[in-house]
């Protein structure tokens, strides 16, 4: 059946194609820029490696701290009306409106050793700033909301009932959230894990803050561009681009199939 | 035995109020109502899936009021089904086999065969969830309900989401079911019809409270209030010393017994009113006549209304008999 080609569609597409070369050209341009040699010079050289990993572990660490957290607690929100809980679900988006270098500044108010919480930890011997500590700490604040949000979005669609037929024949409240609710919402989670993890790898504006060293793959790039220019900048950028972008695909198919549409 | 006793629960604006009643071993009990009356809540706090302020509910002797849901051994079947989407039709069966009660797998799958052989779902096995039809989402949801044999089995309105063919089917065999098992069970509804068809004993419920409790003969014969005797279908209620059968206080009718006078017919009663709606309803006609005693429904079959006999603003003769007439006893209008 042939449709007919109205103008509206012709104006969102075209908005799409806008949308797609503002996303793609820079990604894309990137690879051209540098010398394949100096690619591969820098993928041997062992700091570009330490901070590369570095960055994946600090990144995963984060994800896994946030998931932790915000998987019970978002179920109790969407399961429960409380007083007040639209308020606390506001201040958990915080993050999320701040720019990050004052999230640095905000969380360096709190570890510094003039504060009295930062004065505790060192007193006790605990090493934060300038630490990988450090650096989960400005991942996990910036990142929280994403995963605490994916996981609420997740409990919202699975119908209470199906929990109550779940318990009516016989489970538990904690088994029925491991057979019934978790699964069913663990795609939309494993979604927000991918959001939390590439909100984490990328950040760079609190995490200068609080620790610039060890240095993450963005304060390198960021190094190395004020230090040497382009050349020296780009490389260590396509290697971070190219990991970033296999893991992000890698877990978008396992999370692309949702129970949603089943229910 | 199941024992509800002076229930209370608030909800929100919404209050349940002194709900009693109780259910014997076997029977089928239904709990009857418009949208919104408060059956589901009693069900669920039957279940344990809501707390009662006050009051207490009683499975086999034991209070389980404050119990949780999983300590009560019923089963909830529900009107949107609720099968899980990510297990196969033997997976949902089967759900509830692995907690609690432990028999060995061979009893499990003697009982399973069984199951889905009287529910006619054996070649559905394998099937998920989102590749059934709605009558057959309900036959495996009730499938599983029953697999683990509960105290009770309680149903929320489970045929008012099917077509009416596929209902009057599940009705059937929910009702064989009932008869094989012997299973004791609550079931909600708003339908007369599938309250009559399937229930031993009634309660009516509205607005939080339960408005008339007995049997279907009880409900049907003696109703207690304009509610219910509207609910059970008795629409035609009249002042029964306007009649002059020797009556006192309010009679009811039933549309079908109440019939349009073509020739010399005789009745016990009969009288004139101007015609003041003719509505096909598929099946039969229903006359609406603005009589003495107001307005008065006459249900007439194909064969006893040919269209253009008359119309509306006729006047016309209708009649109804002594024996068809329903004294409502302790009825205030």
């Amino acid at each position: 059946m042939n449709k007919r080609i109205e103008k509206l569609y012709v104006f969102s597409l075209f908005s799409g194609l806008m949308i797609l070369f503002f996303v793609l050209f820079p990604i894309i341009n990137t690879f051209t820029w540098t010398k394949w040699p100096l690619l591969v010079e820098t993928l041997k050289d062992p700091v570009v490696i330490e901070v590369i990993f570095r960055s994946i572990r600090t990144a995963s660490i984060t994800t896994f701290i946030a998931f932790t957290f915000s998987v019970p607690f978002a179920y109790f929100v969407v399961r429960h009306d409380f007083k007040f809980k639209q308020l606390l679900e506001s201040i958990i988006d915080i993050p999320m409106v701040m720019p990050h270098t004052v999230a640095g500044i905000a969380l360096l108010t709190v570890l510094s050793p003039k504060s009295f919480f930062g004065r505790f930890l060192v007193d006790n011997g605990i090493e934060v700033l300038g630490t990988e500590i450090a650096v989960v700490i400005a991942m996990l604040f910036v990142s929280l909301p994403l995963m605490f949000n994916s996981a609420k979005e997740a409990y919202k669609w699975i119908p209470e009932r199906l929990e109550n037929v779940s318990r009516s024949l016989g489970a538990t409240h904690f088994q029925t959230f491991l057979k019934i609710t978790f699964p069913l919402g663990w795609r939309d989670i494993l979604s927000g894990m991918i959001l939390t993890w590439a909100r984490s790898i990328s950040e760079f504006g609190a995490v200068i803050i609080l620790a610039y060293h060890p240095m993450i793959a963005p304060t390198l790039i960021y190094e190395r561009y004020t230090t040497y220019g382009m050349n020296y900048a780009v490389p260590v950028t396509i290697i971070l681009l190219i990991i970033s972008l296999l893991i992000f695909v890698a877990l978008r198919l396992i999370s692309t199939k949702s129970y949603r549409k089943r229910v | 035995m199941i024992q509800i006793k002076d229930l209370e629960i608030q909800l929100g604006e919404f209050k349940l109020k002194e709900i009693s009643f109780d259910v014997k071993q076997g029977e089928f009990y239904i709990l009857l109502g418009p949208t919104g009356a408060g059956k589901s809540v009693i069900l669920e706090a039957i279940g344990g899936l809501i707390k009662p302020q006050l009051g207490q509910i009683i499975i086999n002797d034991k209070d389980v009021s404050n119990s949780k849901p999983e300590a009560r051994n019923v089963a909830i079947c529900y009107q949107d089904y609720s099968l899980f989407p990510h297990f196969t039709v033997k997976e949902n069966i089967l759900y509830g086999l692995q907690f609690g009660q432990k028999k060995n797998k061979k009893e499990h799958m003697k009982d399973f065969s069984e199951l889905t052989k009287s529910l006619q779902i054996e070649h559905l096995i394998d099937r998920f969830p989102e590749n059934l039809s709605g009558g057959e989402k309900q036959r495996v949801s009730l499938a599983r309900a029953l697999i683990v044999r509960p105290n009770v089995l309680l149903m929320d309105e489970p045929l008012a989401a099917l077509d009416s063919h596929i209902k009057d089917k599940l009705m059937r065999d929910i009702k064989k079911m009932h008869e094989k098992y012997q299973m004791t069970v609550i079931m909600v509804t708003h339908s007369f019809q599938e309250a009559y068809y399937l229930g031993n004993r009634v309660s009516v419920v509205n607005d939080g409270r339960i408005i008339q409790s007995g049997t279907m003969e009880d409900i049907l014969n003696y109703p207690n209030s304009l509610f219910v005797a509207n609910f059970v279908g008795l629409k035609n209620i009249i002042d029964a010393t306007k009649i002059n059968f020797n009556e006192t206080g309010y009679v009811g009718i039933r549309p079908e017994n109440v019939k349009i006078i073509n020739n010399n017919e005789i009745f016990d009663y009969i009288g004139i009113g101007v015609v003041e709606e003719i509505a096909d309803m598929a099946t039969y006609f229903e006359i609406t006549l603005n009589t003495e005693f107001g307005p008065i429904i006459s249900y007439l079959l194909f064969n006893e209304y040919i269209e253009g006999h008359f119309m509306v603003g006729d006047k016309m003769k209708f009649g109804f008999n002594r024996n068809n007439l329903v004294v409502l006893e302790n009825y205030k209008c």
